[in-house]
């Protein structure tokens, strides 16, 4: 047994480059290395691997900066277009309102010192003035989150009898290109 | 286990003994669906008892569906849905559900299920029933034999704090 747990950390700091240090949760490392490795030509920062389940290192047992909620936006339910520029309301039990702002991936964050939600909360999806692009009525969450703060641990595509699609502003198509992040 | 034979098993899932047939009493599955639907509201979500690791998981519209084709996000909770919910809910502590189920309900909070979800015992999603309030008297009066529809019908609802128009105010 000890050997075999050896192998399998071996295996999985091999895996993940070593970048990536959660240890003590064999679920949730297994689940890191299933994650892969870091896209090649995008740094480890506000705009990596979008589309992922941010908590699973961004939180306390995670070793890396910790964040409340994060997650990735994207402008319809079919494509990979992310939207940046685009408000993600959130509203928690205690009635507490945080909008944060997605980025050029597409990718929003929150610390917990701007905004820890005391659950369950509700989230909303909506423009930013002339940032592009515009969505009439907000898109709310049919349900609210009792839980969870990364927004990929429940949606993703392809969509399962287990997740639901990935957080999108339009469920037609769009036929938009997303926003591009400058290098 | 005495002697005890898969082959005996009745079809109740119980097995004969020599003293005769044992039997042990659950709710009933004809009265189960608008409970399942006030529970799905509060502890059905992907996130939490839609999961299939979960010892109690509920299966339906708005979490986890049994279909293998089927959308988390669309449509409503089928029979065979609220079938796998009910023996879910049924298998979690059978003997100690039966005895409060022969006991017309009364003393609940045997149930592990009741303790967390009153938050009467660590409960990581939360208390999300209340001794008395809709969504609790819904579920006991299920175990007590003679379900409360009207506690479902409102128990099922679970809204925002605030306006949805609030939800989408320009930030």
């Amino acid at each position: 047994m000890p050997l075999a747990c050896f192998s399998r950390h071996f295996l999985l700091f091999f895996v993940v480059g070593g970048t990536l240090a959660a240890c003590g949760d064999p679920v949730r490392e297994l689940e890191i290395a299933e994650l892969g490795p870091e896209p090649r030509g995008v740094p480890v920062g506000p705009q990596h691997r979008p589309g992922q389940p941010c908590l699973l290192c961004h939180d306390a047992k995670g070793g890396s900066s910790i964040f409340s909620v994060a997650g990735t936006i994207y402008v319809d339910a079919d494509s990979d277009a992310r939207a940046g520029g685009v408000g993600v309301r959130m509203v928690d039990s205690d009635k507490r309102v945080f909008t944060a702002v997605t980025n050029c991936a597409g990718n929003f964050y929150v610390l917990p010192g701007q905004f820890a939600p005391h659950y369950p909360m509700w989230v909303s999806v909506m423009s930013r003035g002339s940032a592009a692009p515009v969505l009439e009525e907000p898109m709310l969450m049919e349900t609210p989150t009792f839980r969870e703060g990364s927004c990929a641990a429940c949606h993703k595509n392809p969509m399962t009898p287990k997740n639901a699609r990935h957080v999108f502003m339009f469920f037609d198509a769009q036929n938009l290109p997303g926003t591009k992040c400058s290098k | 286990m005495g002697g005890c034979d898969p082959g005996e098993l009745t079809g109740e899932g119980t097995p004969a003994t020599a003293r005769g047939q044992a039997k042990l009493d659950a709710p009933v599955r004809a009265t189960f669906e608008p409970v399942a639907d006030a529970l799905q509201a509060t502890c059905g979500t992907l996130d939490c008892h839609g999961q299939v690791g979960r010892n109690f998981r509920l299966y339906g519209a708005r979490g986890l569906r049994l279909d293998p084709m089927g959308e988390p996000a669309n449509e409503g909770t089928y029979p065979d849905e609220y079938d796998q919910t009910y023996w879910s809910f049924i298998g979690l502590e059978p003997e100690i559900l039966s005895t409060v189920v022969h006991d017309k309900g009364r003393w609940p909070e045997r149930l592990t299920i009741i303790r967390k979800g009153r938050g009467l015992e660590h409960h990581k999603g939360g208390a999300y029933l209340k001794a008395g309030d809709d969504r609790d008297r819904c579920l006991v009066s299920w175990l007590a034999g003679d379900v409360d529809l009207d506690a479902c019908k409102k128990g099922k609802k679970f809204s925002s704090p605030v306006p949805p128009d609030t939800m989408g105010a320009p930030p």
